[in-house]
């Protein structure tokens, strides 16, 4: 098992742009492990998102809108101007007419309209003259049909569709001295499309373009305004939340303030409860070590006067059973204390190598007993934290070594720096050793492989684990140096930079 | 030892008496800080063991007031609460040493020993441990009655490793306490004036046992009851 003994988010200052807010802890590998079927992801709305849907959905309809309007009104001006292009050349026809005295004026209007019709390629041209009486001055005899009655000097407009083509038709009655004639000139309509789609695609362009640009001014004011946010994000997650410390409020944006006097005040309620168990425990502590003392003590009085067998055997017995209760409770109430809110922690500089010649004596003693030789190899290692729960977490791992390791044998206890500055300490035995896959159970409370070596709760990994966790360390088990055994690592997070 | 046991739990109390009985020492019994204070001011004792949490006036409380009147007696703190801020506090207080219950009576008859011996040094010339002891007047050394050959040197170790026990002495400090006299002593140095001990102690109810990588600690050569814990 290579597992971090720290919650995450714990050093991680950078964060991603769209992690929510607040980022729960990761739970630690080993602990409540759901067996089965991960957790079903959690939606989460952004902020960051609705900003831009906001922004860029109206932005797109408005452009669509100002397109649209922009046709019509490109529409509106092209017909107009045409309109009146066509309008002029059906009044020019009419007056051409009236002022021709010999008739011969058809023809000349033939030539004159072929020439423009090849001019206005590939818009065709047609008209038509008719005398007051209806009778064909001049023009096609087949655009009868689309005569119309308008006011005189009115042009009148229509669509027709003529061999097969669409055209714009427009109906002119001329009153001259003699009476009315009428004229109808009709003309194919791809030039006019032609200049509205030039006028709509001047348009169009800039307009895209700034839709644009306003779309990409909104990414990046997005990503400005919610900097302050990302910024809190990583305050929070690197601030020491898991300890109960209050998240400063300065610097805040206004709009977390809400949010963050909330979180404040709810640590707030946890420290009092945290306090309240505090109390609790320690009451507790003291009732119930008083009984056990004396038990104990009245047992080993017991002891020391010469017994009958087999009563020496049974005070033996209930002696060693005494002792368990007492190290027991005294483990419990280590790993109570040493829990996130159980106590304010103050981290102080603990020197390692004098906490290793602290824990020798103790050590030694129990080597003795076992027959165990211990070996320590103390290098200079300096770490921020507790020092009372960093004895119990190297008691602890120095009590399972000995435990553990057959007697003749050798434990090793040893502490460093590494090159990155982060300081380390490690305890290895040459015992049956941890199996790869118990790893991470052996964290757990009362868990303990084989037959529950001699009296041991099966809390000292627990309690191990927890003050690593207090301190930001990890702890790995491992094989021991050999390949046999086991050697327990804790690796202290390295200092901050001095500024 | 004339002993004072300030303990307001019956139970515990008369078992510590008793057990403190069977390794030699006169052991007297209070349930209460405030006659303790005018009996431990009024009559002359060894040793005085508090217990911390007292009906009334607690241990420490009672440890402050006493050693503000000049009392010199060893005193010795006993607690339920093993929290660090009471150690350091009773520490502090002038405490001259701490258990955490519960114990083992060996230990506590091993700590009382061990602070009577550091005060009586102060005091007297004499220090004794089990079969061992040494008289700093006169800078000799006895085993059994018999009396011990030893080197101005060893004669230090041995003080050293005995006013210490049962903590282990790192090395470094054996080496400041050589180096007092004779500036180039090197560790390897004391490691043989180690061994010249060990050799002179040879067979005796005492050894020196080896912390490799720390230091050395005197210790019974046969311990035969369970591990103690270190508070």
């Amino acid at each position: 098992m290579s597992e971090r003994g720290r919650p995450a988010g714990t050093r991680d200052i950078a964060q991603p742009a769209d992690t929510p807010l607040l980022t729960a802890p990761a739970p630690t590998a080993g602990r409540n492990q759901a067996v089965g079927a991960p957790p079903p992801p959690v939606r989460t709305p952004s902020l960051r998102r609705r900003l831009l849907l906001g922004l860029a959905l109206p932005l797109l309809v408005l452009f669509t809108a100002s397109a649209a309007w922009d046709l019509r009104v490109a529409r509106r001006l092209t017909d107009d101007a045409y309109d009146q292009a066509l309008a002029s050349t059906a009044v020019g026809l009419a007056v051409r007419l009236e002022t021709d005295a010999d008739n011969d004026l058809a023809e000349h209007l033939d030539a004159t309209m072929h020439a423009m019709a090849r001019l206005d390629a590939p818009d065709a041209w047609h008209y038509l003259v008719l005398d007051a009486h209806g009778r064909r001055l001049a023009g096609e005899a087949g655009l009868e049909r689309l005569l119309a009655a308008p006011p005189p000097n009115e042009p009148a407009f229509s669509q027709a569709v003529i061999g097969g083509e669409p055209m714009r038709v427009v109906n002119y009655r001329y009153e001259d001295g003699e009476g009315d004639v009428s004229v109808i000139v009709a003309v194919g309509l791809h030039r006019r499309d032609a200049a509205t789609a030039g006028i709509v695609g001047a348009t169009l362009w800039p307009n895209a373009l700034l839709t644009l640009a306003a779309l990409l001014v909104v990414l990046a004011v997005g990503r400005i305004v919610f900097r302050p946010l990302d910024a809190l994000g990583a305050r929070l997650a690197g601030s020491r939340v898991q300890d109960l410390v209050p998240v400063p409020l300065q610097g805040a944006p206004r709009e977390a303030l809400p949010l963050l006097a909330a979180v404040n005040s709810l640590m707030e309620r946890l420290r009092a409860a945290a306090r309240s168990q505090q109390s609790f425990l320690n009451h507790t502590a003291h009732q119930l070590r008083t009984p056990l003392a004396a038990l104990q003590a009245q047992l080993e009085v017991l002891q020391n006067e010469p017994q009958a067998d087999p009563l020496g055997e049974r005070l033996a017995q209930l002696l060693a059973t005494a002792r368990r209760l007492g190290h027991m409770t005294h483990q419990m109430l280590t790993l109570a204390r040493a829990e996130p809110g159980a106590a304010v922690v103050v981290h102080a500089p603990v020197d390692l190598v004098g906490l290793l010649e602290e824990v020798a004596t103790q050590g030694d003693v129990a080597a003795q007993l076992k027959g165990v030789e211990l070996e320590f190899d103390p290098e200079p290692a300096t770490v921020s934290g507790a020092a009372w729960m960093l004895q119990e977490l190297l008691s602890n791992l120095l009590d399972n070594a000995i435990r553990h390791a057959p007697a003749g044998s050798i434990v090793t206890i040893r502490c460093g720096t590494q090159a990155d500055g982060a300081a380390w300490l490690e305890v290895a035995d040459a015992g049956p050793g941890i199996p790869a896959a118990e790893r991470d159970r052996v964290f757990l409370p009362f868990v303990q492989l084989g037959a529950g070596a001699g009296g041991s709760a099966g809390l000292g990994l627990a309690i191990v684990r927890e003050v690593a966790e207090r301190h930001g360390a990890a702890v790995t088990l491992g094989p021991g140096p050999d390949g046999r055994g086991t050697a327990a690592r804790v690796v202290f997070p390295c200092p901050p930079r001095a500024a | 030892m004339r002993t004072l046991l300030v303990e307001d739990d019956a139970g515990l109390a008369a078992g510590i008496a008793e057990g403190l009985k069977q390794h030699g020492f006169t052991v007297e019994t209070l349930g209460a800080a405030e006659p303790a204070q005018a009996v431990l001011m009024g009559t002359a004792y060894d040793l005085a063991i508090l217990d911390v949490g007292l009906p009334g006036m607690d241990g420490l409380e009672l440890l402050r007031r006493l050693r503000a009147r000049g009392v010199k007696v060893p005193m010795l703190m006993l607690t339920a609460r093993d929290a660090v801020e009471d150690r350091v506090l009773g520490l502090n207080l002038g405490a001259d040493d701490y258990l955490v219950k519960p114990f083992s009576l060996v230990e506590l008859a091993a700590r009382c020993q061990a602070i009577v011996r550091r005060s009586r040094s102060a005091a007297s010339a004499l220090v004794q441990m089990g079969p061992l002891r040494i008289d700093a007047g006169t800078q000799t050394a006895e085993l059994d009655g018999r009396p011990l050959e030893l080197t101005a040197r060893e004669w230090t170790l041995l003080e050293h490793l005995m006013l210490a026990a049962p903590h282990v002495v790192p090395k470094r400090k054996l080496v400041e306490s050589l180096g007092r006299w004779d500036r180039e002593i090197t560790s390897n140095a004391v490691e043989i004036y180690i061994s010249r001990l060990r050799g002179k102690l040879a067979g005796a109810a005492l050894m020196i046992r080896t912390v490799r990588g720390i230091g050395y600690r005197l210790a019974q050569a046969d311990p035969v009851t369970e591990a103690v814990e270190v508070a």
